[in-house]
């Protein structure tokens, strides 16, 4: 196994979804290749940290723009559960 | 279910009290803001785009049917409309990446070194830079990849969920996602790697 053919193959790798052998052979290539230990490492360090940026909460002018025009749009007549009267 | 009474209103996938045009926009306007921000790169646009979905949500909440969750139902419509924005966007910019796979050399070895990365421990907080890094690494995919790995990723889809939200198959989103995330290190390894004593 090449290197190229390992990258080509971490997608499955670091879910487990290899193959037995296919995967015998990777964890035998890195083993013997510290490039592609590191490759593989950062691989994985790219998912955690997408994983963990912070939610972007909506801005505040945005919502209560949002809401205005909600309010604004809204029939005279209210059924009792608050929400909009079929047109 | 009586749809002349709920035709108004949607049923969230719990069975509880049907959502008002109100709810929807305190609810959810936060989960579609940050879905477009992603996909878009731009605070501007997200905002548009945020408006343009829940507008659409609130017009159409008579008449989701529940075929698909809501949340589910949300993220193609956010989705759909972040597409069309940029569709619609005259000047967009193509940010031309380079295949990751072409560093390596005839061989199929690495072409250049690989080095160790010096990252924030994930007890702590993301500071600020490191957040301004991956958002700009994310912004410069290619719009087929970001998306993607947006929907992976960052909100962290199923992959049969993306597929039908993208209307792809589930192994092209595989390839596109993995694809993607070979760029977004190529991108970060500049900034992340240790220097070389």
């Amino acid at each position: 196994m090449t290197c190229r053919e390992l990258v080509e193959l971490l997608f499955d790798y670091v879910v487990n979804e290899l193959p037995p052998t296919e995967r015998q052979e990777m964890e035998q290539h890195l083993c013997l290749c510290p490039s592609c230990m590191v490759y593989a490492e950062t691989y994985r360090t790219v998912v955690r940290l997408s994983r963990r940026l912070p939610r972007q909460a909506a801005p505040t002018a945005l919502v209560e723009r949002l809401q205005a025009a909600l309010r604004a749009g809204e029939p005279r007549q209210q059924p009792p559960s608050g929400g909009m009267v079929p047109g | 279910m009586d749809d002349k009474e709920h035709s108004s209103s949607a049923v969230p996938p719990d069975g509880r009290l049907p959502l008002t045009p109100e709810q929807v926009c305190r609810d959810y306007s936060g989960q579609v803001y940050h879905l477009a921000r992603r996909m878009l790169g731009s605070d501007a646009d997200a905002e548009d785009v945020t408006q343009d979905v829940l507008l659409q949500m609130v017009r159409k909440l008579g008449t989701f049917r529940g075929e698909s969750s809501f949340p589910t139902w949300l993220h193609r419509v956010t989705v759909n409309m972040a597409q069309a924005h940029r569709r619609k966007r005259a000047a967009q910019e193509e940010h031309r990446t380079r295949d990751p796979l072409e560093s390596f050399l005839d061989n199929g070895a690495h072409g250049a070194p690989v080095r160790q990365w010096s990252t924030p421990p994930d007890e702590e907080a993301m500071d600020a830079e490191t957040q301004q890094l991956i958002e700009e690494a994310i912004r410069r995919l290619p719009v087929a990849y970001r998306d993607i790995f947006v929907l992976a990723d960052v909100e962290q889809l199923p992959n049969a969920e993306i597929a039908s939200i993208m209307g792809l198959s589930i192994s092209t989103v595989k390839s596109r996602l993995h694809r993607a995330r070979l760029m977004m290190r190529d991108a970060l390894a500049p900034h992340f790697e240790e220097i070389a004593p």
